[in-house]
């Protein structure tokens, strides 16, 4: 009995932790398959899980914090935007300025949050949801959890959904594969980037939203950690497919999650500490693989500013 | 209005864009300081001063330049082959830790066999944390950024655990032994490295980083493998078709690169700080990726382009202190100067055409 309640906790802990990186990695997975590489997604998530927690606590309501995590996700995101579609510089230049300004921002303007707690009505705290929380195992898995994690799974189902069956999601995929013709079709291919790219801000300032007003109880400065790259990881072992994505989130999480219990039996928190990163590369392996085995390679159009053939 | 491309950019042209760019970007960092009720105008007056106009603050901007010149030789190397590796300061760390791990061991050894010997072994551990990112974008197409920066975080925690355990200091105050410092004891004297009378610059480390810009120069330019290297850089498929070996280009860049940071590790351990403390790393190979881009990746121009940037370390230091600002200012001000940068490289390759 004790041992299911031990997986029943390593299953709830992981998903959550699963979460963010979720979140970011559907946001990034648009961003990319419209051709656009943005690796800016820790400092979005660092800009954005600030400003959720200072709107959260002014205001008392989690959900503005949400909304204004988003709307700073997807401002830094249009600074990428600008350089990376309109000035055609080097999106991987332009991905690192933006992680370095993100964290900079979160840190400088964070300092007078550092340890400050968010009340329990500002914070998103898991429910159950009766009476399929009372299932054995999954239920407190599955129906015990917040408003963020059952919007995330909704994401990822009708961002997949878009993305494979609406006429929207072939343009998106389209603009990564061969920009050249959408821009033959009548389509700005700087428009359907932009917008992509927008998204991504956006799903990863909820990303960091979810980290400073649902996962942890108070501002800790550099809260986003890595999961940023992580995220980054994820797009690719997902081969750049949103349910996919939700599968390698949620399994990162579950190994994440089960590697810290051991902590109880003695081994060393710190070693423990770099199991997600040895975990990221072997999922970055596993995926990159995968993606040579099943000649799914990244768009083909990826990090590459489109410039119209001169005639 | 539009933007066509220029047909040629001059030298003279590229180097005042950047200066510019990099001006437009403090100018805009100022914000900041307005947002901490400081006035830009003194807080910038006090970097350059304490950066550049002080015997102490000259030598000390020289310090800062040793480790981020070796860093950003070896990056400018890689980058022009197309392979981003993000993980310097993993690389940094590794050629530090081997250090340790010899001059604590060997520490007997006279320091003429020893500091050479230290120096090798860093730059090896610094290659052999950077291979592996390469091997694997060669052979099974991973991400180099990830892999790189994973690495880093990796080795982080690896060195967190070592000096929190089993390389923490024990000090003897009469018969008991205490632990629990969180750092490790000093490294052996003779594994220390002479510094210049009167300031802090290890000079060993300070002539093999004036050196490796002007190798690393000849190697790209002069030699069939730096050819290779640039023609990867360029268009790897067409130089894979014409039979240049990406794993091996790519690895021996790394080798370069790794090996450099590794090297900058061991002046940073041995010469600076002679014990690590949880905060041994200061960002180097962070901050390295940013000046190699702001020296045009060019292994010449960044003698200028690191000692500039090592003043604005000192003098950011300096003003963190005195003002009280979080150590996240730097972070801000590196990624206000990339995009400034980028800007400013759009307005060098594109001008306006009416039509």
């Amino acid at each position: 009995m004790n041992g299911l309640r031990l997986v029943e906790d390593v299953l709830w802990v992981g998903l959550r932790s699963a979460t963010p990186l979720l979140l970011a990695a559907l946001g990034e997975i648009y961003a990319e398959r419209s051709g656009v590489l943005n690796l800016g997604v820790e400092g979005m998530m660092a800009a954005g899980a600030l400003s959720s927690f200072a709107a959260a606590l002014m205001t008392g309501n989690p959900w503005v914090g949400v909304v204004v995590g988003i709307l700073v996700g997807a401002s830094l995101a249009l600074l990428h935007g600008l350089i990376s579609v309109s000035l055609k510089g080097n999106q991987v230049v332009s991905g690192l300025a933006l992680t370095m300004f993100g964290l900079g921002l979160s840190s400088v303007l964070g300092r007078m949050y550092v340890g400050n707690q968010l009340p329990a009505e500002a914070r998103f705290l898991p429910k159950p949801v009766e009476p399929l929380s009372s299932i054995p195992v999954l239920g407190r898995v599955l129906f015990d959890q917040d408003p963020l994690f059952y919007l995330s799974l909704a994401l990822a189902m009708v961002m997949w959904f878009v993305l494979r069956r609406t006429s929207w999601g072939i343009v998106i995929r389209a603009t990564g594969e061969n920009p050249a013709a959408v821009d033959a079709m009548g389509i700005s291919v700087a428009k359907v980037r932009y917008l992509s790219t927008l998204v991504g801000g956006a799903l990863a300032g909820m990303a960091g939203a979810y980290l400073s007003v649902a996962y942890s109880p108070a501002w800790i400065e550099n809260m986003t950690a890595g999961r940023g790259w992580i995220a980054l990881a994820l797009v690719i072992f997902s081969l750049w497919d949103p349910l996919r994505a939700l599968l390698g989130s949620y399994l990162f999480g579950v190994v994440e999650a089960s590697g810290y219990t051991l902590q109880a039996y003695g081994y060393s928190q710190w070693l423990l500490n770099s199991l997600p990163y040895l975990l990221t590369v072997i999922i970055l392996t596993l995926g990159a693989t995968e993606s040579v085995r099943r000649r799914m390679g990244a768009p083909a159009a990826l990090g590459r500013p489109y410039e119209r053939e001169e005639r | 209005m539009r933007f066509a491309r220029r047909p040629e950019i001059s030298r003279r042209v590229l180097v005042t864009a950047r200066i510019l760019s990099v001006l437009a970007a403090l100018l805009a960092s100022s914000l900041v300081f307005i947002v901490y009720g400081l006035d830009p105008a003194r807080v910038y007056a006090s970097i350059f001063y304490n950066a550049f106009a002080t015997r102490i603050g000259i030598a000390e901007s020289v310090v800062r330049m040793i480790p981020l010149l070796l860093v950003s030789t070896g990056l400018s190397l890689v980058f022009r082959a197309g392979f981003w590796n993000i993980g310097a300061e993993g690389q940094l760390l590794a050629g530090a830790m081997a250090a340790y791990s010899v001059a604590v061991s060997l520490g007997y050894l006279p320091p003429a066999l020893l500091i050479p010997a230290l120096f090798a072994v860093g730059f090896a551990a610094g290659a052999a944390w950077g291979i592996p990112p390469a091997v694997l974008k060669a052979r099974l197409n991973v991400n180099e950024v990830i892999s790189t920066l994973m690495l880093y975080y990796i080795l982080y925690w690896i060195f967190q655990h070592l000096i929190h355990g089993p390389w923490e200091a024990r000090e003897k105050v009469g018969q008991l032994t205490y632990g629990g410092f969180a750092h490790t004891a000093i490294v052996p004297e003779n594994s220390q490295l002479p510094l210049i009378g009167g300031t802090r610059i290890h000079w060993p480390t300070l002539l093999i980083s004036l050196a490796a810009p002007f190798l690393t120069y000849l190697l790209l330019t002069r030699t069939p493998l730096g050819f290779e290297m640039r023609a990867i850089g360029g268009n790897p498929d067409a130089s894979r078709a014409a039979g240049v070996s990406y794993l091996r280009t790519i690895t021996l860049a790394m080798v370069v690169s790794g090996g450099l940071a590794g090297v900058a590790g061991v002046g940073e351990l041995c010469g600076v700080q002679r014990r690590f403390t949880p905060e041994f790393l200061s960002g180097y190979g962070f901050s390295g990726i940013i000046t190699a881009w702001l020296g045009g990746n060019n292994p010449l121009s960044l003698i200028v382009t690191n000692f500039l940037y090592g003043g604005l370390l000192v003098g950011g230091e300096y003003i963190m202190i005195t003002y009280r600002l979080p150590i996240g200012v730097v972070d801000l001000f590196n990624g206000t100067i990339l995009f400034f940068v980028l800007a400013g490289e759009f307005l060098t390759k594109y001008r306006v055409v009416r039509g």
